[in-house]
């Protein structure tokens, strides 16, 4: 088995015709020419993807309780926890556009074990069907339609739909690119039409009180909520991992060098996937002129599209939460309880009886929307994912071509979350409930330690991150991983 | 050659407007779909959509035209987010009025309009991106239909 300390240091071999990038005990990569970056200033993009799993309960729920609770002072937290998953996108993203391989490859080229940490963690924590429930309740309150019916529904569209698309990540993200522009413009509207001037100035002064941190959140009750909020300020889990995949098939940097997964329909078009990534010459200036511009282009990404609407959006859904408590005490005492479904049905009655009813149904729209986006991105990531995995380092899985695969996972994720629906409990386990909120928010901490180890072993010295960048991901996987055992040591309770 | 130009920009700034314009009268009019669903007074519903959905339709199609006459940049957010800084205030205050009118027949502008119109101008940078996005999108569309 591999180890850390076997893992040969990479270096560029071979004649002119035929050079290599060495990384790692795994297929060395063909050195190939870099695309030309598109335009830094954009709107289209994989990021679209990381925004529709990112922007989900933490943003429309979890962060806006959490203001109501302590105060908007508490949000410096959030811009922390945001701010932090914005470098880690930019650092996930110089592995991917350098190599056009996933994460999860470059963690096997370090230590294959650490490849299928992750693909364990991805089944234990992602096959339950339980993120539908929010969105499908939001639902369930406008039209009267039970949640678990709408949920089974989804389940099947969403197969159905990445199945017939000849390449799904096309569809998709035109699609999710659509359902967050109506998100972003929509919640703006909403909010100006119930929010107050007084609202949003207290919530964006909130986002700078740092150190700010009340006796009240230490308490057993509420430190590992504000822990598991924090991990999901963003994206959550192991989103960030597959936004790499996203990448590689929306042709950014080396990916443009790899094909696109298919949806069953359009398979039998489908390229063969090479059994490794490619390199580009980091020697060649005018290669490393090409790479500055992608890196302008990412960026760019991260901070534009993917902390500002997220930024955002909870900053719309924290002033509808505090209009809603200002307008009836009663939602205030139910948002703090945690009743989430009856904090949200109350949000939308108290916007009802303020002289706006229609924003009852516009306001659960809206939650019925981020759970349509998350599940939408969420199984799509998550077969990407395993199939990626899958079809790398699974002896003889080579035999299948990449969309099959993709669709085995997709099929099974579906059948096995509408057996869950009818059958068994939506969120998993009761008593594994504990150890799938502790992986995933280990897997954060995990990946960010990932990413140290890829992008300063694996690629060549002139790509690799600086000494900032490397102690801000430093810095995450303390953040993460510190207050996670913080929370279970000292109130011996995993995440809220 | 002048002909050809025009003959060509011709449907291309149509598009343009006609994208703009549903984005915002959109905007306003989910708002006003949905309220059927809850059973209240449909002509009211109807009349709170239009009351926004007309102003930010408006505006939408202001925005195209600018853009089309090279005045206002879309490669340039500061550009975006400075006409919607504008636009959007405006058009609250007109749905506001507005509505007031079309339901009690007499206007009804917010107390502090100063305070209104500062708070509107804040949440506009969010209306801004999600205009800009959605009008991508849909300038994407189109093009791949005409090609």
């Amino acid at each position: 088995m591999d180890s850390q300390q076997e893992t040969p240091t990479p270096t560029i071999t071979g004649t002119e015709n035929e050079r290599v990038w060495k990384a790692g005990r795994l297929d060395p990569m063909p050195i190939r020419e870099l695309p030309d970056p598109p335009p830094s200033i954009h709107l289209l993009g994989p990021t679209v993807f990381l925004v529709a799993l990112g922007v989900g309960m933490g943003e429309s729920y979890m962060w806006p309780r959490l203001v109501l609770v302590f105060g908007p002072e508490i949000r410096w937290l959030f811009l922390i926890g945001v701010t932090l998953q914005a470098f880690v996108m930019l650092e996930m993203a110089r592995y991917a556009m350098a190599t056009g391989e996933s994460i999860f490859f470059g963690a096997a080229r370090v230590f294959k074990p650490l490849m299928w940490f992750f693909f364990t963690v991805a089944i234990l924590v992602y096959i339950w069907p339980g993120h539908l429930s929010a969105g499908a309740a939001a639902f369930e309150s406008i039209s009267g339609i039970p949640w678990t019916v709408t949920a089974c529904v989804v389940l099947v569209l969403v197969g159905i739909l990445f199945s017939l698309a000849k390449v799904i990540y096309n569809v998709l993200e035109n699609l999710l690119g659509l359902l967050i522009g109506v998100l972003v413009a929509g919640t703006a509207v909403v909010a100006s039409m119930v929010g107050n001037l007084a609202d949003l100035g207290s919530t964006l002064a909130g986002m700078f009180a740092f150190g700010y941190l009340p006796e009240s959140a230490m308490s057993e009750t509420w430190f590992p909520i504000l822990v598991g909020s924090i991990a999901f300020a963003g994206p959550s889990g192991m989103q960030q991992m597959w936004y790499t995949l996203h990448l590689r098939d929306s042709g950014a940097g080396m990916g443009a060098h790899l094909p696109q997964v298919r949806g069953l329909r359009g398979s039998g078009g489908e390229e063969k996937m090479p059994s490794r990534g490619f390199m580009f010459d980091t020697e060649n200036p005018a290669e490393m002129k090409k790479w500055k511009g992608w890196r302008r282009w990412v960026t760019f990404d991260a901070v534009l599209l993917f902390w500002g609407i997220t930024m955002l959006v909870t900053i719309s859904f924290t002033v509808l939460a505090q209009a809603a408590a200002r307008q009836n005490p009663n939602v205030g005492a139910l948002i703090e309880s945690g009743e989430r479904e009856a904090s949200l049905n109350a949000m939308a009655d108290s916007f009802a009886s303020a002289g706006a009813p229609v924003l009852h149904n516009v306001f659960l729209g809206f939650i019925a929307l981020i759970g349509i986006n998350a599940t939408l991105g969420l199984f799509d990531s998550f077969s990407r994912g395993q199939a990626d995995m899958t079809y790398h380092f699974i002896p003889g899985a080579k035999r299948f071509r990449m969309s099959h695969l993709y669709a085995g996972f997709l099929w099974g994720v579906i059948t096995f979350g509408i057996l869950i629906l009818l059958f068994g409990p939506a969120d998993g386990p009761g008593a594994i409930l504990d150890l799938l909120a502790f992986l995933s928010t280990f897997a954060m901490g995990a990946y960010c330690v990932v990413l140290l180890l890829v992008n300063n072993l694996m690629l060549p010295k002139r790509i690799r991150p600086s000494i900032v960048q490397n102690l801000v991901i430093g810095f995450g996987a303390v953040f993460y991983l510190g207050m996670l055992i913080f929370s279970l040591v000292r109130f011996g309770v995993v995440v809220g | 050659m002048t002909t050809t130009v025009n003959k060509t920009r011709s449907p291309l700034l149509t598009d343009a407007v006609v994208i703009g314009t549903l984005i915002g009268a959109g905007s306003g009019l989910i708002a006003g779909g949905l309220v059927g669903l809850l059973g209240m007074s449909a002509l009211h519903a109807l009349l709170g959509g239009l009351a926004l959905a007309v102003p930010l339709g408006l505006a939408g199609a202001g925005f195209e035209l600018l853009a089309a006459a090279g005045v206002l940049r879309t490669s340039v957010f500061a550009a975006v987010a400075l006409y919607w800084l504008f636009a959007f205030p405006l058009a609250r205050l007109l749905h506001e009025v507005l509505f007031g009118l079309l339901v009690s027949g007499r206007p009804t502008p917010p107390d502090d309009v100063l305070a209104f119109l500062a708070f509107q101008g804040l949440v506009s940078m969010g209306y801004a991106i999600g205009f800009l996005w959605l009008r991508e999108r849909l300038a994407l569309y189109r093009m791949r239909r005409r090609s």
